[in-house]
């Protein structure tokens, strides 16, 4: 989810009213501009903001058709093929996740894996975010309550197979359970890796020359964004294998 | 007709025109070239309809854009008109003067102004 609460678009555009920035930066991030195309534009409406002592609702209309009307360029680091090429260690970890919790199931019971087809659906649902994200990010920012509604249907879609459809397989609970963890093991290193080259984030930038400068920072949650399916594993093996 | 009354479809027609124009008198911004369309008899340009313009005349190539610091306030982007865009404002100004002599000529030739 874009995040147009950043203090960097309240560093550059001080005297434009927050809701009407915010809702111009989400319109220019669901349309796929990056972030320094977005810092310049909300600079440039500061700038006329500010020489005129108008207000930006006054200068520019609606925030949301004014994004459109700018039509900028898309960023080719927001493509879906960027993303996807960002987001694979996601789905390493997942699969991780979906064979270490498979393994301790079957661990817990003293029989072979036994696997739940939940994680199935999300493993499905993150592969195909890159292209359905932006749908879904639009959906909530145009109609809220029903984009609430798909939300609630994804979890369930995640949820209610994971309890209800076990998926026998013939693999030994151990092995299973090992190469989850080392799948876990690879996919975080490898997400901290992209991340370090190539980060999925896009902060909001103020242009070169612009005179409240400065980029949003990746906090700590970014940095140790890669740690987070494994130690979801963590927490979750221990409890399946004691109550399977 | 109040000038700043002036048919949205003529406005349409001859902002880009008109845009260039203004930038032509030297280095200039977007709250200085709506002030000066402004005080030429355009009208208020909206921001919402200036910025696009400009960024699409810069994609162009027809403007060139720099960031420099403002009077006492944030930065300011500064627009100047490229050679292209100098070409395509001399073309577009004949064009116009040809444009407007044969309205005008057709509308002051009337049976009633005869």
């Amino acid at each position: 989810m874009p995040n147009p609460s950043d203090d960097i678009g309240r560093r550059i555009a001080p005297h434009i009213d927050a809701r009407w920035s915010d809702n111009f930066i989400t319109e220019l991030r669901l349309s796929g501009t990056g972030g320094t195309a977005i810092g310049a534009a909300l600079a440039e409406a500061e700038s006329h903001v500010a020489a005129s002592g108008l207000t930006a609702q006054e200068v520019f209309g609606d925030p949301r058709a004014y994004a459109q009307a700018l039509d900028p360029p898309a960023s080719a680091d927001q493509s879906p093929r960027a993303i996807a090429g960002s987001l694979w260690p996601v789905l390493v970890q997942l699969i991780g996740l979906w064979l270490a919790l498979g393994g301790a199931r079957g661990l817990g019971a003293g029989e072979p894996a036994r696997f739940g087809l939940g994680l199935v659906v999300l493993i499905g649902l993150t592969a195909t975010a890159p292209w359905t994200g932006t749908w879904c990010l639009r959906l909530f920012f145009d109609h809220p309550v029903r984009g609430f509604l798909v939300w609630w249907a994804a979890f369930l879609a995640v949820l209610l197979p994971e309890a209800l459809i076990p998926l026998n397989l013939p693999a030994p609970a151990a092995v299973t359970a090992a190469v989850g963890a080392g799948a876990l093991a690879c996919g975080a290193v490898a997400a901290w890796r992209v991340g370090r080259h190539k980060p999925l984030e896009d902060p909001v930038s103020a242009p070169t020359g612009y005179a409240q400068s400065g980029a949003a920072s990746h906090g700590r949650g970014f940095k140790l964004a890669p740690l987070a399916i494994p130690a979801a594993a963590a927490v979750l093996a221990p409890i399946i294998w004691l109550i399977a | 007709m109040d000038l700043e009354e002036w048919p949205t479809e003529w406005l349409r027609a001859a902002l880009e025109l008109a845009v260039l124009g203004a930038a032509a008198h030297g280095t200039t911004y977007g709250y200085e070239l709506a002030s000066r369309l402004a005080a030429n008899g355009i009208g208020q340009i909206k921001g919402g309809t200036l910025y696009p313009l400009l960024g699409r005349l810069e994609r162009e190539g027809l403007l060139d854009a720099r960031w420099g610091p403002g009077d006492g306030g944030p930065g300011r982007k500064y627009y100047n008109l490229t050679p292209a865009g100098r070409d395509r404002l001399a073309a577009l100004a004949e064009a116009w003067r040809r444009f407007s002599a044969h309205i005008c000529e057709l509308t002051e030739r009337t049976p009633d102004n005869a």
